[in-house]
């Protein structure tokens, strides 16, 4: 049987948070969360992880320094980026960063699952 | 002692004052108060709720129970305040599960009642609340609305039908948004996409039965054509360019066949939406030949044409480009210098032959695009 792959989420919002991790459960990922920046950091460079949703505005720690963290030492981490329609300077930070996609909220959950499907090159 | 008539209506007037100050003080107070009483409630509920709602999802709790603990709170508004940002994520079985959800409730009747209440500001949210679960079954409701004079009532109705995704009110809301004047053309295009990639179906169907290569087979098809050809008091071009411009914002790549056909004969404002809808598009049609509109009298069909050439990269093309460097207008000749700067080593040697020429609007613009090529 294939191994179940371990995606950590980073969303300090409860409900955005819950729902990511509803939808993906229903998609047969297994999911790691975490609502603030040092812990996702933690998490991500300690755990063996596939893949990283992170949101940009998080306490502590906010998802750009994370990004620039995980790329500095998992520089092939899949790596997306969520964050509010009205902030277009994070878009450019993450992706000149090395995100490799970016979401805006509020964004449609089927969405998120295709764009992380298509980066584990499972579509 | 008797006090100056005078000074005593001054200090009944203070004190008067005072005692206004601290009533309006104390409702305030009492307001934030309430307020933030009715929010530690609805935080406590809504941690509840959570559970309930994903258990309900995941399939821990039957339709029957979930909804029994949202009806037990006895407030729509804060349920729906609830799972608003939830309905709006979620898709396929997820959303019918969730609308299901709010149907068993009860929350559906309650804004379809809202619907008639007599407070626009409870109308028009009923109008939304209703279209966000794609409640099919207030289209008729949410037309009446759209029709009504009120400009609140008229958006409100627009959203509603928009985000219900129901096509069958599409042509009824182009046509309302358009002849509203308090309604922008982007406004009125931003709340029809809403609609989604069907009404694309139903823009390119139209289309092509005006273009003569299909027929206009269901009622909205066929008022999307009478639209087409002027049946009402809107002049078809707006409708073109509206419909076209949705077009391209969806990157609907089926409908590039009617597109090429329809600029042939279009006049100038479409055509120039075509040309925005292929650069959207990111493609033109095959075969389409951009010459005819790189010559064209309009300054704006030329200016385009410059930059939706390079889907094409027809060499036949390259002397118009060239022409087009002595354009009257800036924006047509930077546009013409862009294409012919991407058009590989031929492109560059012209303008790099401008440059050197003449001292005219073609060297200028030559040598101004090399060096922002340089720079970048």
């Amino acid at each position: 049987m294939e191994k179940q792959k371990l995606i950590l989420i980073a969303e300090d919002d409860p409900s955005v948070n819950r729902l990511i991790t509803f939808k993906l459960g229903k998609e047969g990922f297994k999911v790691r969360s975490t609502s603030d920046g040092k812990e996702a950091l933690k998490a991500a460079l300690e755990e063996d992880i596939d893949a990283a949703i992170i949101d940009v505005m998080m306490p502590f720690l906010d998802g750009i320094q994370v990004l620039k963290r995980i790329r500095a030492e998992k520089p092939q981490l899949p790596v997306i980026i969520l964050t509010v329609k009205s902030r277009g300077e994070d878009i450019h930070k993450a992706l000149e960063l090395g995100a490799d996609q970016y979401m805006t909220k509020p964004f449609q959950t089927a969405e998120l699952v295709k764009s992380l499907k298509s980066l584990l090159g499972e579509l | 002692m008797i006090m100056d008539p005078y000074l005593y209506i001054l200090v009944q007037i203070i004190f008067v004052i005072a005692g206004l100050t601290i009533l309006f003080l104390l409702a305030i107070v009492l307001l934030r108060l309430f307020h933030s009483l009715g929010e530690k409630r609805y935080r406590q509920m809504t941690e509840d709720w959570e559970d309930v709602f994903f258990g309900y999802l995941q399939g821990e709790l039957t339709l029957e129970e979930a909804a029994a603990v949202f009806k037990k709170a006895n407030s729509y508004p804060w349920m729906w305040r609830f799972l608003a940002p939830y309905i709006r994520s979620l898709d396929g079985d997820d959303f019918d599960q969730a609308k299901l959800l709010c149907r068993q409730a009860g929350l559906i009747d309650y804004y379809k009642k809202r619907l008639h209440h007599r407070s626009v500001t409870q109308k028009a949210l009923a109008a939304r609340t209703l279209g966000s679960l794609r409640c099919r079954e207030s289209t008729s409701d949410l037309l009446a609305m759209l029709h009504s004079k009120n400009p609140i009532f008229i958006l409100a109705a627009a959203q509603g039908l928009a985000a219900s995704g129901d096509t069958s009110a599409f042509a009824q809301t182009t046509r309302t948004l358009l002849n509203h004047t308090f309604f922008t053309f982007e406004g009125a295009a931003e709340i029809l996409s809403r609609f989604g990639v069907e009404s694309c179906k139903a823009i390119t169907a139209a289309l092509e039965a005006k273009t003569g290569s299909g027929t206009a087979e269901n009622p909205v098809e066929k008022s999307l054509l009478d639209h087409l050809h002027g049946k009402d008091s809107i002049e078809p071009y707006v409708y073109y360019s509206l419909y076209i411009d949705l077009l391209g914002n969806f990157r609907y790549r089926e409908a590039l066949p009617a597109l090429g056909k329809l600029a042939r004969f279009a006049d100038q404002e479409t055509m120039v939406h075509i040309l925005k809808a292929f650069l959207r598009i990111g493609e033109m049609p095959p075969g389409f030949d951009i010459k005819p509109f790189l010559k064209h009298d309009y300054w704006v069909v030329r200016s385009f044409a410059a930059q939706v050439w390079k889907y094409s990269r027809d060499q036949e093309a390259l002397p118009l480009l060239e022409n087009l460097l002595s354009d009257p207008y800036w924006w047509v000749r930077y546009h013409a210098a862009r294409a012919l700067s991407e058009a590989g080593q031929n492109g560059k040697t012209l303008l790099k032959r401008k440059t050197t020429e003449s001292a005219g609007a073609a060297a200028d613009i030559s040598r101004y695009i090399l060096e922002l090529n340089e720079v970048n």
